[in-house]
């Protein structure tokens, strides 16, 4: 295996330097940063290990701050109707054979990670929506299922609606310090206990264990609503429609239950109809990611920020640390506008349209973006996942997962729109 | 003796001696970095050389660079702009950029003298280190004997086998 950190690989373990003499309160805080997986590996490095990451005292240390997974890939069977049954076995019983590859991908290591396996899941439980916090929430025909695959535990939620319009999008909030956390699904929604089901917020709160209903009365001008929307500073950013047809979004914020006045239009540009838009967050900032073209055929893809608009500030008063400087309930007064922050090389546009030229099922309105940190990953099928680097302005590929996916007839694999973080007991 | 704070605080300077007998001086502010320093600068006052029996002199020499460094971020200047955060990080990554070993010797160090931030960056430095390696790796890296038997390591990952795929 040759040497590692500059070791010689025969070093002798019994020597001074060997980490079987240090304390366990330091070992524990060191392992305490271990992604999940990496944690049950370490598991395995010594008896020591093993018991000081084994009691109830280390699950409370763990605050899974380390990044998490992502893009994801995963696998799932199809049926031929929406209500179809599973070919065999019992529904109540059985476990969930929809999903029987899981993979992350970790930035950090640049490799491929498997993720838990989800045959713990109700058969109903059939495609994830959200993630967050250790949770991953999958949706059923009617209602929501809220997991953590490390755990192996699953709970159902209130049902909220008879049937899934196809363009909702669904997100989680966690508040470790009430331990308690809210779903979000913004979309038309149709309501089982409001009349007027379009177009709206539902937010299920779970200290009250109850849905609500968010006032559709939001901003004038805006058609509809897009399939996208973030979560950003406790206000959900909803791609929008406006009534002259152009776009961008509009912000609720879900503490004051108050739709924000401003609304954010994309600027308007000649450089072709929209082929994809995808509201994104990452690194506490709202991205908006738009493929263009004509015809069908995408000539640009570009990646727009949404940031304040006063950009006259002082040199200095960049803020130390963005999570303790900015107020978001301060933050939303500022006007913000777009700003394009880079765009796709011709190189990286025909890899991509390559990748859709292989796949008949594949186009710019299958692309998956997903956010987190300094990256902003864009998915155009699991073999072509290219990831843009907020911090190093730099464009890159990531590696195709290597794993061999047991594909047939009734199986598709698909990246996820949201980063996979895996906790050993979701911490509310 | 109590401390007080003192206006030109900046001037106050403190002796430290190393296990290896080395001395180094640095400002009281500096010092304070350690808590186990503030604590007993704040029982002895900065007259006395603190001794640090378990710290040799390369060591305590790193951690005297990284308080000194940290020291100075709190520091305000009207001619130079405030030091970023992203500087920081950066001064940070390059500075447990070393061999697993002197990381070893800095845990420790930081450990005895308190100083939580050095302590939080070493780990996860360390954590970092680890990170998408074996369990023979990770031994390798950090001196580990493995006391397991084939049995014992096999039940542990049957646990969570898809964790080691």
């Amino acid at each position: 295996m040759g040497t590692i950190g500059g070791l010689e690989p025969d070093e002798a373990s019994s020597d001074s330097n060997s980490w079987n003499r240090l304390p366990g309160d330091i070992v524990v805080r060191v392992l305490a940063r271990l992604p999940v997986p990496q944690l049950f590996r370490a598991r395995t490095v010594c008896k020591q290990w093993n018991s000081l990451t084994s009691t109830p005292e280390f699950l409370n240390l763990c605050n899974g701050q380390y990044e998490p997974y992502f893009p994801a890939i995963i696998s799932r069977k199809f049926y031929r109707g929406d209500s179809g049954s599973c070919t065999s076995g019992n529904d109540e019983q059985g476990g969930n054979d929809l999903f029987s590859v899981f993979f992350g991908y970790d930035h950090m290591t640049e490799k491929w990670q498997k993720l838990p396996p989800l045959d713990f899941l109700p058969r109903e439980a059939r495609a994830p929506v959200a993630g967050a916090g250790g949770f991953i929430c999958f949706r059923g025909a009617s209602s929501l299922f809220l997991c953590n695959p490390v755990a192996r535990t699953c709970v159902e939620l209130p049902p909220i609606t008879y049937k899934w319009p196809s363009s909702v999008s669904v997100h989680i909030l966690t508040d470790q310090s009430t331990r308690s956390y809210k779903v979000i699904i913004v979309g038309k929604i149709r309501y089982t206990f409001v009349t007027d089901s379009f177009p709206s917020i539902a937010i299920y709160e779970s200290s009250t264990k109850s849905w609500m209903a968010v006032d559709a009365h939001h901003p004038a001008n805006v058609f509809s609503y897009g399939p996208t929307a973030a979560v950003c500073w406790g206000s959900v950013y909803c791609e929008a429609i406006y009534q002259c047809g152009q776009i961008g979004v509009v912000a609720y914020d879900i503490e004051a239950e108050t739709w924000q006045k401003v609304l954010h239009k994309v600027p308007l540009d000649d450089r072709g109809d929209y082929q994809l838009t995808q509201v994104v967050e990452c690194g506490g900032s709202i991205y908006m990611v738009l493929a263009r073209g004509f015809g069908g055929v995408v000539t640009c893809v570009y990646i727009l920020k949404l940031e304040d608009s006063n950009t006259d500030a002082p040199v200095g008063s960049v803020p130390r640390d963005w999570h303790e400087s900015e107020d978001p309930t301060r933050a939303q007064l500022h006007p913000k506008e777009w700003r394009e922050v880079t765009s796709l090389s011709e190189e990286l546009l025909e890899d991509l349209r390559d990748e859709w030229f292989q796949n008949d099922d594949a186009n710019a309105s299958t692309i998956v973006c997903v956010g987190h940190g300094t990256r902003i990953c864009i998915s155009a099928g699991v073999s072509l996942i290219l990831v843009y680097d907020i911090r190093t302005d730099l464009w890159s590929k990531v590696p195709a997962c290597s794993q061999h996916f047991e594909l047939g007839v009734h199986f598709y694999v698909e990246p996820i729109h949201f980063p996979i973080e895996l906790h050993l007991a979701s911490p509310v | 003796m109590h401390f007080q704070g003192s206006p030109n605080m900046a001037e106050k300077r403190v002796k430290l001696i190393s296990s290896d007998n080395d001395e180094f001086e640095v400002d009281e502010a500096v010092a304070f970095e350690s808590e186990t320093l503030r604590n007993m600068i704040q029982d002895t006052g900065t007259n006395v050389p603190i001794s640090i029996p378990n710290v040799s002199s390369d060591i305590l020499a790193k951690v005297l660079e990284y308080c000194s460094y940290h020291a100075e971020t709190m520091e305000t200047h009207d001619d130079k702009p405030p030091i970023t955060d992203a500087q920081i990080r950066e001064w940070d990554a390059d500075f447990v950029d070393v061999h697993p070993a002197t990381l070893y010797s800095l845990i420790l160090a930081a450990n005895y003298l308190n100083i939580k931030n050095l302590l939080d960056l070493i780990c996860q430095a360390v954590a970092n280190n680890i990170r998408g390696k074996t369990a023979v790796e990770i031994r390798k890296i950090l001196h580990i004997q493995d006391d397991f038997t084939y049995e014992e390591e096999m039940e542990i990952r049957r646990e969570t086998k898809w964790a080691f795929d």
